[in-house]
């Protein structure tokens, strides 16, 4: 292909102390098949390994822009740092431990490309679990193939189960969007005004699904790396209350925003949130301060259950 | 979407005690649906917690949060006035660290507002679920009890009446939406008094002088009820409050109705010999003096 007049698409890998994965990340964008693709690596290690393991790639790849930051500055600023830095009209971030197949980025684009009316916000597709070793591990319901043929669903479809369900789009690297559908004053990772913190995929996908639609491809092209437990198990209290707060701003924006609009849809999320809910307060490592944060969250949605005032 | 902005509300939070609480008071103004607001914090404490937990969890995640810390510690009407003169808002609502707003509640209070041209309403509040100090919901006090199954646009006489006599059911300061210039006097002050406990019933008043209130029967806020909510005040501050609104609040056309007005007086005349007649803790000379002194005035009436 000829790379002059495609679109280019930035390719963001915000990083974090893990050298060993990162290189496989990295090269599973160097063998894409799509030509015209820049590299935004945003480096938040404390160590220098990933700096050792960039510099030679450097020389021979001028599409390659890294950025080492002087402090950690979390993971959610180093994605927004990536994203402002890089340039592309189509924009898909890669988690530091995740890979692309060889095509996503080829198979993608054609929607985009074709898209002359600019309806088509996001693209994403099947993808797999691999382990530590990079095996494949079976599907889960987190990542069963959703349709066996390609799909195009308007934003409120592929956005209502978000909430409703869980983040059945994907995470960051599964997903190739359009730069122009995110407005500009909304950074990557806000929805309604609001920067999450733990769910910033949910937050983007939903700010990108209210411009327009979304595309699902039925075939695996990437592949997400679980590291221990199974799928979404992630017991970490922090980050855990930080989904909780970011659930909780989902729902209570979701219709000013056009989602849950539909009564059985919107009682349906109420019910994921309260589970959600229940487990961490019954089962997660959580202190005093936490449950009652946790508490907070059951007593609004005792209310809304009745009053139903969004 | 809607492209045009409504009004700034400023949500004014003062940090007294401790980060506990106010941690998840800012979450909940984090989650509010009204899309135009500032957060303004004043940090009265002597340490430097709340400053560092503000700066790494909440400043680099949100335009909207504006952090000042007091570096001297200044009186607790003081640090709500310092508040009202930061706000840059149209419309304030205070946010106390130990209450917590539903999600909801800004932007449905504000709908009155935004539907009222000629401005006569001076006042929005709401019923308020009580939580106890883990925050799980609690059954209804006397001062918290819905008033009205339907929201309702009060006159603001009818509704002073009811709150001096019947107990500040109105609310607490982080119950009340309010727009910033019909609060003509200093937080906490009316007719040029300035209480010294019940500064948000001042206020309510200075506002119902002046036009109508709304009450609005869904929970829309949380108060924490615990002990150590009113530890701050002493039982002799709501006397000189109590005369001041009596005699005050009838020079407005208030308290017109005299069987309200006799209630009020023999509850307050009540309070007064309760401390009389505290053998445990027995009032010293002076103030033994200054209640026969209100009483004899009271007597008056």
């Amino acid at each position: 292909m000829n790379g002059q007049n495609l679109p280019l698409v930035s390719v963001l890998i915000p990083t974090f102390n893990r050298a060993h994965y990162f290189r496989y990340a990295l090269d599973s964008v160097l063998r894409q098949t799509y030509a015209n693709i820049e590299i935004v690596i945003t480096d938040n290690s404390t160590n220098d390994e990933t700096y050792n393991i960039v510099q030679p790639f450097l020389q021979d790849y001028p599409s390659i822009k890294y950025y080492r930051n002087p402090e950690n500055i979390g993971p959610v600023l180093n994605f927004i740092k990536a994203y402002e830095l890089s340039s592309g009209e189509y924009i898909n971030f890669l988690m530091d431990d995740d890979m692309f197949h060889p095509n996503k980025i080829e198979k993608m684009m054609p929607y985009f490309i074709n898209d002359l009316n600019k309806e088509i916000s996001l693209v994403t597709s099947h993808r797999s679990f691999v382990d530590q070793n990079g095996n494949l591990i079976p599907d889960t319901i987190y990542n069963k193939q959703r349709f066996h043929t390609v799909a195009v669903l308007n934003g409120k479809q592929a956005g209502d189960p978000i909430i409703s369900e869980f983040n059945w789009i994907g995470v960051p690297s599964t997903t190739l969007f359009r730069r122009e559908a995110l407005p500009a004053k909304e950074e990557f990772g806000t929805f309604s005004g609001r920067m999450y913190r733990c769910g910033v995929d949910c937050a983007a996908w939903l700010t990108l699904l209210q411009k327009g639609k979304m595309v699902y491809i039925p075939e695996v092209l990437s592949y997400i790396r679980l590291h221990s437990g199974g799928a979404g198990q992630n017991r970490d209290p922090i980050m855990s209350m930080h989904a909780s707060l970011d659930l909780m701003h989902m729902l209570f924006h979701s219709r000013k925003n056009g989602y849950l609009t539909d009564e059985y849809e919107f009682s349906k999320a109420i019910k994921t949130i309260e589970d959600h809910l229940m487990i961490m307060k019954n089962w997660f490592p959580i202190d005093n301060s936490q449950k009652q944060e946790i508490t907070y969250y059951q007593n609004c949605l005792n209310i809304i259950k009745v009053n139903r005032d969004i | 979407m809607n492209t045009i902005m409504p009004p700034l509300v400023s949500i004014l939070m003062p940090v007294f005690r401790n980060s506990f609480y106010f941690q998840l008071a800012l979450k909940s103004v984090l989650l509010q649906t009204y899309p135009n607001l500032e957060i303004i914090i004043r940090d009265n404490t002597n340490t430097n917690d709340v400053q560092h937990i503000v700066e790494k969890e909440f400043l680099p995640y949100s335009k909207k949060i504006l952090y000042i810390k007091n570096q001297q510690s200044v009186p607790r009407l003081k640090v709500l006035q310092q508040l009202f003169n930061d706000a840059k808002g149209d419309f304030i609502n205070y946010l106390l660290e130990e209450d917590l707003f539903y999600p909801t509640k800004i932007q449905r209070m504000m709908a009155y507002y935004l539907n009222d041209t000629t401005e006569t309403i001076k006042l929005v509040t709401s019923y308020r679920q009580p939580i106890d100090e883990n925050g799980n919901a609690i059954p209804d006090l006397i001062f918290t009890a819905r008033r009205h199954n339907h929201d309702a646009i009060i006159d603001g006489i009818a509704f002073g009446d009811s709150m001096i006599v019947e107990s500040n059911w109105v609310g607490e300061p982080s119950t009340v939406l309010f727009r910033k210039r019909d609060l003509i006097e200093p937080f906490g002050q009316f007719g040029g008094y300035e209480f010294e406990s019940a500064y948000d019933m001042g206020s309510w008043m200075t506002l119902f002088a002046q036009g109508k209130g709304v009450y609005i029967k869904d929970a829309l806020s949380f108060v924490r009820v615990y002990p150590q909510r009113h530890d701050w005040r002493t039982r002799m501050s709501p006397i000189k409050d109590w005369m001041h609104l009596l005699f005050y609040s009838q020079s407005l056309g208030f308290l017109r109705n005299t069987s309200f007005l006799q209630k009020n007086v023999m509850e307050f005349i009540q309070y007064i010999d309760s401390i009389l007649l505290d053998n445990l803790n027995p009032p010293s000379p002076d103030e033994v003096s200054y209640l026969l002194q209100c009483k004899k005035r009271l007597a008056g009436l």
